[in-house]
């Protein structure tokens, strides 16, 4: 049996949106995700008429071909610095999911899954508050249908400008109509905090010690939240929509040292590389994303990891965490 | 104002409504500010909702989705160039990408266009001055944040008085000219065909953009405005795709793949 998802990646502009989707298969091929090394997920990118096609019709995957499709052309993007999304459409990335390993009965049998990811521009779901910003076509129409339609919705968050006010103005209207919404396919809401490595910079090669701790994830998550009342709105589509809170940095932590991917020595923002290579292959050596699998695979399969945390999860260690400073 | 052109006796005007798309910037080097997103930067008042419908720079292009691919690695700095008509329209088009931290800098791209919409008579009747205008005057840069949005999205459209070709000097320059052969047979052979065709020239045949554009002015200009497949004729520089129709696409990296042949 083949089960057909779609996901809507919403959040404001530079949330690394687009990030997240070109490191996800890179994430899921090198393991560095919060399930059990056991599940071993497969994903791989297909075309739009493999993900339309009959089960019965699919193609053979071609092993040896190299596939020189939109989400290739975004994986270069992403090597090179990155392209801003622009607001002209919105995107579609397709993918096909498959669980090789142990897994709950309940959802091997729903696979292998075939994704239909949507990517669009910050500026179109998530603008500045107050602001009027002319956008050519209906592209916003077109979006508030996917999003209608999605099963799965990942709000991709920054995490190091979360209290910018920009636009979570925008954001909590938009949560607000969505769960005001009977039209709505939705079963689960993922939201990512993003460029979780920023906040270990300064803690060299003990960095990737400390971020792989869910622990630590959690304590971040929950001071994330309440710098960010207005996601409670998300309480409101409970219990019809599963909703989680997770971490994830596409840049990750470099392999074998073990800081934070950042080169404080190359322009703009950058992961480290080895000089004497280009584009993706310079990358490779040092880079090592991290959770960014995780929206993705709640997404689809309502499975939770070690790094995917439920309302009450975070209320749980909120109410400890204040009965024990009574005693502190 | 087109340098070299043979005049006739009068004048004539040709006018193009604008509309940017893209990001603001600001200060040296024209740096996005974190404000900034993507956005219409500049629109002509006399635009109205039909017409910008046609001027998404994806349905110019006529591409699912705008790739920095999409430009030809040797036109990547002032990016492509795109001249189509459209419901009664020529569009003309430049598109590139722009580091967000400003020229030369090495962060994010994000788009740029800059697109003209004026009257397709005008530019069957004037092809040559109208990409003699654009080769010069149409820039993908984006607009300075500090400028006022009331100014800049109710903008007076562009106006140019361009002097009316001499024909028989047209003719003499065509005849001799060894680019015209090729263009010239391109569109009397396809004139009732219907079907879609590309000529390509690279730096081999003209060492830059601007002489292109001046060289297909002149073939069209030459071109009798009775001509049965005006409406399809599409002219393109920088641009790694082809475009419907007839299409005259200049390629500056073709020098190299030339040589390599």
């Amino acid at each position: 049996m083949t089960e057909k998802v779609a996901i809507c990646l919403v959040g404001p502009k530079k949330g690394g949106k687009s990030s997240l989707l070109a490191s996800l298969t890179d994430c899921v091929a090198q393991s560095a995700f919060g399930y059990s090394p056991r599940l071993r997920p497969a994903l791989q990118p297909i075309t739009r008429a493999e993900f339309s096609a009959e089960p019965s019709e699919a193609r053979k995957a071609d092993l040896l071909s190299i596939e020189q499709g939109d989400y290739e052309r975004m994986k270069r993007d992403f090597a090179e610095g990155g392209v801003a999304t622009d607001t002209l459409d919105t995107y579609e990335y397709y993918f096909r999911l498959s669980v090789n390993g142990e897994a709950p009965p309940e959802v091997v049998t729903r696979g292998p899954w075939l994704l239909e990811v949507i990517d669009s521009a910050g500026e179109i779901a998530v603008p500045p508050d107050g602001a009027e910003v002319p956008i050519l076509n209906d592209v916003k129409a077109k979006l508030a249908r996917q999003m209608l339609d999605s099963e799965a919705l990942v709000l991709v968050l920054p995490m190091v400008r979360l209290e910018d006010s920009a636009w979570t103005g925008t954001l909590a209207r938009l949560l607000d109509r969505l769960a005001l919404s009977r039209d709505r396919k939705l079963k689960r809401v993922v939201v990512a905090f993003s460029q979780y490595e920023r906040l270990f910079i300064r803690l060299g090669p003990s960095a990737f010690t400390y971020a792989c701790d869910p622990a630590v994830a959690l304590h971040v998550l929950k001071k994330s939240l309440r710098a960010a009342q207005w996601l409670d709105r998300l309480r409101a589509l409970e219990p019809a929509v599963s909703v989680r809170f997770t971490v994830c940095s596409a840049y990750g932590f470099t392999k074998r040292f073990q800081n934070a991917n950042m080169d404080p020595h190359q322009p703009g923002e950058r992961r480290f590389r080895r000089a004497s290579l280009e584009g993706a292959r310079a990358y490779s050596e040092y880079w090592r994303p991290f959770l960014t699998a995780e929206p993705m695979l709640y997404a689809a399969l309502g499975l939770d990891s070690a790094f995917t945390f439920s309302y009450a999860q975070l209320d749980a260690r909120a109410k400890e965490s204040a009965a024990s400073s009574i005693l502190a | 104002m087109v340098a070299g052109f043979p005049v006739d006796a009068g004048d004539c005007l040709i006018s193009f409504d604008r509309l940017h798309y893209g990001k603001l910037a600001a200060g040296e080097g024209g740096r996005v500010p974190a404000y900034a997103g993507y956005e219409v930067t500049r629109r002509s008042q006399g635009i109205d909702p039909q017409t910008e419908r046609l001027l998404s720079p994806l349905r110019v292009a006529g591409l699912r989705r705008f790739e920095p691919d999409a430009i030809d690695i040797d036109s990547r700095g002032a990016g492509c160039f795109i001249a189509r008509a459209t419901a009664g329209n020529i569009i003309l088009m430049r598109t590139r990408f722009r580091p967000e931290d400003g020229e030369g800098g090495a962060g994010r791209l994000h788009q740029q266009s800059a697109i003209w919409v004026g009257s397709f008579e005008s530019w069957r009747r004037n092809p040559a001055a109208c990409l003699a205008v654009a080769a010069q005057e149409l820039r993908a840069d984006p607009d300075h944040a500090l400028e006022r949005d009331a100014l800049r999205l109710n903008d007076a459209p562009l106006r140019w008085r361009v002097a009316q070709p001499d024909c028989a000097a047209v003719a003499r320059i065509v005849e001799r000219a060894p680019w015209a052969h090729a263009m010239l047979r391109l569109l009397v052979e396809e004139a009732e065909s219907g079907a879609d065709s590309l000529l390509d020239f690279g730096a081999a045949d003209f060492p830059t953009e601007r002489e292109f554009l001046a060289a297909v002015g002149f073939a069209l200009q030459f071109l009798p405005t009775a001509y049965p497949r005006w409406a399809e004729i599409s002219v393109a520089s920088g641009f790694a795709q082809s475009l419907p129709g007839l299409c005259l696409r200049y390629s500056p990296s073709w020098r190299q793949a030339r040589a390599a042949a």
